[in-house]
């Protein structure tokens, strides 16, 4: 049976897991070093792949543990198998990356925001969403209205965060979803220039979420 | 009012977690899974958050982190 380890995150060698950090299905988590780098990962056992959101979120809860105020580990994706022989390669073949990442995360988390349509006008989208010239002007303000919030956003946390993400989403009620890199001592300014955008936009529905682990910049 | 401050809903943190945990962070092996019986992982997801949100309320989950 080939050796089957669950990956959660890559750190600086000789950052190793305290005792008792369990991982997917309970497994005890543990570092393989190898040169400047370590990956922690469990064992993941010979079943198939767990997919429930328990495990989801012991994945997620590994990466949360790993970090502190002075190293943000990089993480991994959920549901990657692999032996010790094929982490080391990976290691090796992109060290320069992981090293590069991990000065970038240090004191710092990730940050989502997502803006919506609020109010009547999103109501009634469903019912205007028909083919016809009305639905086509209703697409390129969508556009319009996409791009002039992604300027926006990019204005209000100019100087505040350290990489953004644009998504791009299906979602018609989406206007904008991004993903911020924040260095700890610019969360609070980064949350008050958000406030502050979101308040000039009453129509629009302003959500954040985090901080998470800089899933979004770790590719 | 903005409820930019306040913490966002169960339902929504859920779907931010589902999203970055399975459709984000770096792929390290050549053989990631994507798919868990030719179901695709992010639509496996989807179906995760939808039906786990009232399990996940239920048993008091909380936040990643405290934010």
């Amino acid at each position: 049976m080939a050796e089957r380890l669950w990956p959660y995150l890559i750190t600086r060698a000789g950052h190793a897991p305290e005792p008792g950090v369990a991982g997917v299905g309970g497994a005890p988590v543990r570092g393989l070093a190898h040169g400047d780098l370590s990956v922690w990962v469990s064992d993941a056992g010979d079943g198939p792949v767990a997919r429930d959101l328990e495990s989801i979120q012991r994945h997620n809860d590994v990466i949360v543990a790993a970090t502190t105020p002075g190293l943000t580990p990089v993480p991994l994706r959920f549901g990657q198998i692999a032996g010790t022989d094929a982490l080391s390669a990976t290691l090796d073949a992109r060290a320069d990356h992981w090293l590069a990442r991990l000065d970038e995360f240090a004191g710092a988390a990730e940050f989502g925001l997502q803006v919506t349509e609020d109010g009547p006008r999103a109501q009634n989208m469903h019912a205007d969403a028909r083919p016809g010239r009305r639905f086509l002007e209703r697409l390129a303000a969508r556009r319009r209205r996409t791009e002039f919030m992604r300027t926006a956003i990019g204005r209000a946390v100019a100087g505040l965060v350290r990489r953004e993400h644009i998504e791009t989403t299906s979602d018609e009620l989406v206007i904008a979803r991004t993903a911020h890199l924040v260095p700890a001592a610019r969360v609070a300014s980064y949350r008050d220039a958000l406030a502050r955008l979101a308040a000039e936009y009453p129509e629009a529905r302003f959500q954040a979420s985090g901080p998470w682990p800089p899933y979004s910049f770790a590719a | 009012m903005t409820d930019l401050i306040a913490r966002p809903d169960e339902r929504l943190r859920l779907v931010e977690l589902v999203n970055r945990v399975l459709d984000r962070g770096a792929v390290i092996t050549g053989e990631a899974v994507i798919s868990v019986a030719g179901v695709d992982l992010v639509y496996l997801g989807l179906n995760v958050v939808l039906t786990s949100v009232e399990t996940a309320r239920a048993r008091g989950m909380t936040g990643p982190a405290d934010g």
